[in-house]
């Protein structure tokens, strides 16, 4: 007689996790990838799943500022390591500087493979502030893009570095994103 | 800025605002023309606030399985389904003859099956759904 276990009665491992700078506890299944505890056991779906088999970037995160593909990390791996998703980006109500420029582009149209690709370039402008059009490219060639084409997502990503820098200076200070401040 | 009344909460912000009346009398310069506008949904994607289909959770949420053809062309003799049925845990398995009207998305040309009734056509072609606990 062949058992089925419920769902629940199957979370028999737990890890403690800084997500977006909270530290949080979760109990989980230890076959679960990152992704599926991010997903279906801590309700952090703006992370995507994609392929499944890390051709897609579409679940991309930041494990300790690195960017990982969470379908192919074991949520029992990151024990005490600092997450970060799409969902801490924005700070204080405030959206990051990509995020602004992610959306006043239209770098972002079905917006499947923009969770992925916003958490890749965070991690690339942490390493390098000032990257090349080159360097943008090559560290999203991991993020498979179907519909808003690549092009403005590299603008984006260079009008977003534009933006960091401008805030670094106040005297500088543009206008652009005020425009949309009521919506 | 106009706000949206609409119940639909979809309306394009070019439909609300229409650039024929946008006008601003004193320069004659039209305000929205040539403007670039956020998409009314871009703050939802760049925040993962987005709800896709795969994001939906639901209490006892059942889960669908497709099983789909290997093969690039070929003639589906018979399905056997018993097994799959008695499988504890599933509640429905489908095949193509469960599903038999024809459909397309123009009505001169409905000719798509959701699953393949005697003929697969490209690898991938799905022949047979599981829906399961």
């Amino acid at each position: 007689m062949l058992v089925t276990l419920s769902v629940e009665s199957r979370k028999t491992e737990h890890i403690r996790l800084a997500l977006n700078g909270e530290e949080t506890d979760v109990f989980f299944a230890p076959y679960k990838t990152l992704l599926e505890v991010l997903r279906e056991d801590l309700g952090h779906t703006g992370t995507k799943h994609g392929c499944e088999l890390g051709e897609c970037g579409a679940c991309a995160v930041l494990v300790n500022g690195k960017p990982v593909l969470s379908c192919l990390v074991l949520a029992l791996e990151c024990n005490g390591q600092e997450i970060e998703t799409v969902e801490g980006l924005a700070a204080d109500g405030k959206l990051h500087p990509l995020q602004e420029a992610f959306a006043d582009l239209g770098a972002a149209q079905c917006g499947y493979c923009t969770p992925g690709i916003l958490v890749t370039a965070k991690a690339l402008l942490a390493e390098n502030p000032h990257p090349s059009r080159a360097q943008i490219r090559e560290a999203i060639s991991g993020n498979l893009c179907r519909c808003t084409g690549y092009l403005q997502i590299f603008e984006a990503v260079e009008a977003a570095i534009l933006q960091i820098g401008n805030s670094c200076n106040p005297e500088n200070e543009s206008t652009a994103g005020e425009q949309h401040a009521g919506i | 800025m106009p706000e949206s009344k609409g119940t639909t909460g979809c309306v394009s912000e070019e439909l609300v605002e229409s650039p024929v009346r946008e006008v601003d009398n004193a320069a004659q310069k039209p305000r929205v023309i040539g403007i670039p506008r956020r998409r009314v949904d871009a703050r939802a994607k760049v925040t993962g606030q987005t709800r896709f289909a795969d994001d939906i959770f639901l209490p006892r949420m059942a889960y669908c399985k497709l099983l789909r053809s290997p093969h690039p062309h070929a003639r589906i003799r018979k399905i056997d389904v018993s097994r799959a049925k008695a499988h504890p845990g599933v509640y429905l398995v489908l095949t193509g003859s469960d599903l038999p009207i024809e459909y397309g998305i123009i009505p001169v040309s409905e000719d798509e099956q959701a699953l393949c009734l005697d003929h697969v056509r490209h690898v991938g072609d799905p022949v047979a759904a599981v829906i399961a606990r």
